[in-house]
């Protein structure tokens, strides 16, 4: 994701002072929209097109936690971090949110979690392209002689935007150091595979 | 985080000489047709050598824990076999004959991703953190590839490899070269920072290697001393 291209943030929560503070942190760097239940959340979201949504877990009515269970459900597109008054344990990562923000939150605690979900996001392109372009050379190696390859400016391309992409992977490697980020990046993929 | 080693070392009866030590979290690929028997490699590199405060990781995604726990014990070093911790992702509930409860991880099915990750996370809180450096063998990505489309387990196993990278854990894989397209195994070696190839011919194992950072070498016979 580019920096021009806009990002909008849905922000949940049944207590409207930390709506609006969320708002104020973030407005400047994204496009928000706020809703003060899951009704609405859900409301929001069939409507309009939202990137992340930063989830209160316990309100009234329809909670964080079935709002997640929509969305995960309906495989709608968009990355959830649950705001949470307690550390996450492991088999929470099972739920299907993509990141988590700890109660009470900063500033640069929310920002930071944006940032890596968007680098997450990322990232996973990052790799889906990788595999394409790997993909693509093997079925080049295996039906053109050698002599066609080392001519083809085609496939030096190729091969040089390969090595610019594995260098980026390289450098995200230390990401996997992280358990959330680890077990995010599995189910991730776990429910890819299963859609396809 | 979980101390380590700086390079693992394969037993002295390990007959392939290239491989005598690796680099800590390096990612080693061994394919081959299993005539050649990739994984009895596998095994020997895991089980052989180690100190005894390394931990043993098996992965199996075949299914067949049992037999893989025999042939680990019969190449494992001295103490190898009270390290050793399997995660089964066959569905089995109950660990082989000779497997403590401690060390037997059960996961429903191998596409159950998440789960094999959370089990692995759970080796690591609980046994990784006893022991300075960790081996990991996953076999195989031939079974995996059974159970997930390929671009999905490219992505699983590049999850993987970097948590095994960033741990400084020894990771080895295995796949059965006779199951896939040149062009499917060729696509997933990238992942690997050494690759050994094997083919048999005729009563005579050979082996040779490529990698990212290993010179590659030309085919070589095992032999056993």
């Amino acid at each position: 994701m580019t920096e021009s291209e806009s990002v909008t943030v849905l922000i949940v929560d049944d207590d409207e002072s930390v709506v609006q503070l969320f708002r104020r942190w973030l407005e400047d760097d994204y496009d928000v929209v706020t809703a003060l239940d899951g009704t609405e959340a859900l409301e929001v979201l069939e409507r309009e097109p939202v990137d992340i949504v930063l989830l209160d877990r316990r309100m009234p009515g329809i909670s964080g936690d079935d709002v997640l269970e929509t969305i995960t459900g309906q495989e709608m597109d968009c990355q959830v971090a649950m705001v949470t008054a307690v550390e996450p344990d492991l088999d929470i990562v099972r739920m299907g949110f993509d990141d988590y923000v700890v109660k009470p939150p900063t500033r640069e605690g929310i920002h930071r979690t944006i940032a890596n979900l968007l680098a997450r996001r990322d990232q996973s392109e990052v790799l889906q392209e990788y595999w394409s372009l790997l993909s693509k050379r093997g079925v080049l190696l295996e039906e053109s002689t050698e002599s066609e390859l080392s001519d083809s400016d085609e496939f030096a391309e190729l091969e040089e935007r390969i090595a610019s992409l594995r260098d980026k992977l390289e450098d995200e490697k230390h990401r996997m150091g992280e358990d959330v980020e680890f077990l995010t990046a599995l189910r991730n993929i776990e429910d890819e595979a299963r859609i396809e | 985080m979980v101390d380590t080693v700086d390079e693992y070392e394969a037993g002295a009866d390990f007959p392939i000489p290239e491989l005598s030590t690796v680099e800590a979290g390096h990612n080693v690929l061994l394919v081959g047709p299993p005539a050649a028997d990739p994984r009895s490699f596998g095994l020997r590199l895991i089980g052989g050598g180690i100190a005894q405060d390394q931990g043993v990781l098996v992965i199996t995604l075949g299914g067949d824990a049992k037999s893989i726990l025999e042939e680990y014990q019969s190449v494992a070093d001295s103490g190898g076999q009270a390290t050793v911790t399997v995660i089964d992702c066959s569905g089995t509930e109950t660990p082989p004959t000779g497997l403590d409860e401690r060390q037997y991880l059960s996961v429903q099915s191998p596409s159950s991703l998440t789960d094999i990750g959370i089990s692995f996370v759970e080796y690591e809180d609980t046994h990784a953190s006893r022991f300075v450096g960790t081996r990991v063998l996953v076999d195989s990505i031939t079974k995996l590839l059974e159970h997930v489309p390929e671009d999905r387990a490219f992505e699983f196993i590049s999850a993987f490899v970097g948590r095994f990278a960033t741990a400084g854990h020894l990771g080895v894989w295995t796949m059965d070269v006779s199951a896939h397209d040149k062009q499917i195994v060729s696509t997933f070696e990238e992942l690997f920072d050494v690759i050994v190839e094997f083919r048999k011919d005729e009563d005579t194992i050979e082996y040779r290697l490529r990698g990212r950072e290993t010179e590659s070498t030309e085919w070589s016979a095992v032999t056993e001393s």
